[in-house]
């Protein structure tokens, strides 16, 4: 519409309405003045213009406001004069509703390739980083909005951004609680800036397995409790507790275990050799171990039993 | 060759033509630059090869004025403060070099063309793809991802490129481990300088077990860091290249702040991503134009996607009678500013009575950074949310609009920048344009603490570049060079 036309007022009474967001600045914008008033304020404003269209005279009245300091502060937000009318206008017409907040959408933002752990014993802090604390990784496709967080069991954490990688470190007071209870917690990621969740899956913690009564695959009265076995993490493509000859081997120090005991990963048995206190295994397939969560497990044909002792975690 | 003074025998002597006293990136750089050249160095690291060793305690000090941490700001190892680095790249700015009536001081007795081939060197060193900085080159600027600045207006697209980050210690170690021209000694610490009024003729070293040896060479170059050099220099009875009082002044570090919001289009990129097969991290900074004026410093400005404010929730800048955009949506960002230092005698490193282990006094950093010195940042930040508003790329919200108290720190860049500034004339700083202290004929200094100016961007790329200009002028010194 023509910024001449008779009908101008009513239009831009119609579109001010209409427009989206306009709450807070539209009812600062307009004061204590009237409609009318700040019509006919809005309308002198925009035949200074020599735009043909409506559209066009708000846009370049407004860019001349700013280039003429006729400029207006509401919340700290810098605006000028012609939108400020604008959205007074809006409000004295019985636009500018509040918005409430939408609250968190779920949708799929970012292109996932893999993520992990996925899988954790009880009392075994995953993935740990340098200074101890548990991490999560994701991999995607493309780089992602500093907005973004990794969240776990509704917790977002602190997270850090690379091109195709996102790392998340879980506080320590988390991770202990985590590590502490079997369960399943939910891996999500969330955009703060868009309010934008989508979940990636679970974390398993899984109940640790001892002597007299194994949960899940695990059944064992010959092994009894292991002390400690590693390593737990590897970089993806690097060998891990490299042994000559290029290969990379577990160890799993246990003081009873029957003497057929093998070393399985991934449900692969492993060439197995049993010292005292000590059993270990070569790993000649590192290479092909791609990013990921494989489980170790000791078993004996002999005693007929298993028991699962966590799982090797592959870092992209 | 790389040998530990604390597990290899120590002799009483190590001689080398040049002997380069650090091993953080400017050691590394001019070191391996001069091997390559045939020139027989020493490389004395005071840290160990992958951790601090029992020396850390002796970078403890006192801060005054703002405080500064100046211990968890530097890292005493192999490699230096490339240990912890994130790899942000880009040289100086051309307008960084030139004299400026708002500096109380000459800026660069060289300008951005005598660095440019060095800064090329410098790339590979800090394994950063070539291509230059050229922002127009990326054809980053009519899309989506950054806004669409104007033309010849007050803010102009500038980009970051990315290190690895490289860890200069352990990227290269194979490479001193190697090199039969270098001799390389961690563990090791310069705690004395025995000189002439006119030159150093050599340097006593210590290690935490209380071994001593002497350093000897033809020429020595500092490259200990921006705090490290000027104490080692004001510790000595004769003060090099103090003839105007500036060994230790003019301390500079980037600061930051975060003053406001910014609701403009979704998908803006002031961030690391990758474009076009090249990892950049596009910024703003003011025009040439705008840093003539008296006020302010140069500076670069970016933009993080945050939470939206519900006084001018992202649907305002959806209007299409508002904003001048077509069916994209909008969102809203924290804005951040890092801006440039300007030189200042006030902001010093003084020696405390207490010593370290090595008997070397401690320091006391007086950080000169008033709150009226973040006036000119939010002048600038002020023409920035004008700037914005006017181009119709969108609106901006104050959210910190006063200086920051002086007892509180400020995101800083732990660069150490400024502290044996270079110059033309040895009444405005420390060492001439070559990097050789000003009144000794042997005594070179290779790090950012030769700056004058310090622009916005990260310093370890000039770092290098100055490492290896100074190396190749050390090899035509020793002949080894026509």
């Amino acid at each position: 519409m023509p910024v001449g036309h008779p009908d101008l007022p009513e239009q831009l009474a119609l579109m001010a309405a209409g427009l989206s967001g306009i709450h807070v600045i539209g009812t600062a914008c307009l004061g204590d003045r009237s409609e009318r008033e700040v019509s006919e304020a809005l309308v002198a404003r925009l035949q200074e213009t020599t735009e043909d269209t409506l559209e066009l005279a708000l846009s370049s009245s407004s860019r001349a406001d700013f280039k003429a300091g006729r400029v207006n502060e509401v919340e700290g937000w810098l605006l000028s004069e012609t939108e400020c009318l604008l959205a007074a206008l809006g409000v004295a017409a019985g636009g500018g509703a509040h918005l409430e907040d939408a609250g968190v959408v779920q949708r799929s933002f970012l292109t996932v390739t893999a993520w992990g752990p996925d899988r954790t014993c009880q009392g075994q802090v995953f993935n740990p980083l340098s200074d101890g604390r548990g991490a999560i990784w994701v991999t995607i496709e493309g780089d992602v909005s500093d907005s973004v967080r990794v969240v776990l069991d509704g917790v977002p954490l602190v997270t850090q951004a690379g091109v195709g990688l996102l790392t998340a470190a879980v506080p320590e007071a988390d991770a202990q609680r985590l590590v502490e209870l079997p369960g399943r917690y939910a891996v999500e990621l969330l955009d703060f800036a868009q309010n934008w969740i989508q979940p990636l899956g679970e974390l398993v913690v899984e109940p640790v397995p001892d002597k007299s009564g194994l949960s899940g695959e695990s059944v064992a009265n010959a092994f009894c409790q292991p002390s400690a076995w590693g390593p737990k993490n590897a970089n993806f493509g690097e060998p891990f507790n490299e042994q000559p000859g290029g290969h990379s081997a577990l160890w799993v120090q246990i003081s009873c275990v029957p003497a057929d005991t093998i070393v399985v990963l991934d449900n692969q048995v492993l060439p197995t050799t049993l010292s005292e206190g000590l059993v270990t295994a070569v790993v000649a397939r590192h290479l092909e171990l791609g990013p990921g969560s494989y489980p170790v497990e000791l078993r004996s044909e002999q005693a007929g039993e298993s028991l699962r002792l966590g799982y090797l975690e592959i870092r992209p | 060759m790389l040998r530990s003074a604390l597990s290899d025998p120590l002799p009483d002597v190590i001689e080398a033509e040049v002997c380069v006293v650090g091993g953080g990136p400017a050691g590394i750089v001019t070191a391996l630059e001069l091997s390559k050249l045939g020139v027989k160095v020493s490389l004395i690291e005071a840290g160990g090869t992958d951790g601090p060793g029992d020396g850390e305690e002796s970078y403890a000090g006192t801060s005054s004025g703002r405080p500064y941490p100046i211990q968890g700001s530097r890292l005493r190892w192999l490699g230096g403060t490339t240990n912890h680095w994130g790899g942000w790249v880009r040289p100086l700015d051309p307008i960084d070099f030139l004299d400026s009536p708002k500096l109380n001081l000459p800026a660069w007795p060289i300008g951005f063309s005598d660095l440019e081939s060095w800064y090329k060197r410098a790339d590979a060193w800090c394994e950063v793809a070539p291509g230059g900085y050229d922002f127009e080159r990326l054809g980053l600027g009519q899309t989506e991802h950054v806004l669409d600045l104007p033309m010849n207006e007050e803010f102009r697209h500038e980009f970051f490129r990315v290190s690895p980050p490289t860890r200069f210690g352990q990227r290269y170690r194979e490479d001193i481990a190697a090199d039969p021209e270098l001799d390389c000694w961690t563990n090791l610490t310069v705690a004395e300088l025995r000189q002439s009024s006119e030159s150093v003729r050599e340097m006593r070293a210590r290690t935490t077990s209380g071994l001593e040896c002497r350093l000897r060479a033809d020429f020595f170059v500092l490259a200990m860091g921006g705090l490290e050099i000027p104490r080692l220099l004001l510790s000595q009875d004769n003060v090099p290249g103090n003839q105007a009082n500036l060994v230790g002044r003019c301390f500079m570090d980037h600061f930051g702040v975060r003053p406001g919001r910014l609701l403009a289009a979704a998908d803006l990129r002031y961030r690391l991503f990758e474009w076009q097969g090249e990892s950049v991290i596009p910024v703003m900074r003011p025009s040439d134009e705008l840093l003539m004026d008296d006020v302010f410093g140069n500076a670069c400005i970016s933009l993080a996607a945050t939470r939206p404010q519900q006084s001018l929730p992202p649907a305002y800048w959806e209007n299409r009678a508002v904003s001048s955009l077509t069916g994209q949506a909008a969102l809203t960002y924290d804005v951040t500013i890092i801006n440039e230092p300007f030189p200042d005698p006030r902001s010093h490193i003084t020696l405390i009575e207490e010593r370290d282990g090595f008997g070397l006094p401690r320091m006391n950093l007086h950080w000169h950074l008033p709150v009226g010195e973040f006036d000119r940042v939010m002048s600038l930040v002020e023409r920035f949310r004008n700037f914005v508003g006017r181009a119709g790329l969108g609106r901006f919200q104050w959210v910190e609009r006063q200086g920051l108290p002086e007892d509180q720190i400020p995101g800083v860049g732990y660069h150490h920048m400024g502290t044996t500034r270079m110059s033309a004339d040895p009444q405005y700083g420390v060492t001439d344009p070559d990097c050789r202290v000003w009144d000794r004929d042997n005594l070179y200094i290779a790090s950012s603490s030769l700056f004058p100016t310090a622009g916005y961007a990260n310093p370890t790329l000039t770092i290098c570049a100055l490492a290896s200009r100074l190396a190749f002028h050390l090899a035509a010194r020793t002949g080894h060079l026509t």
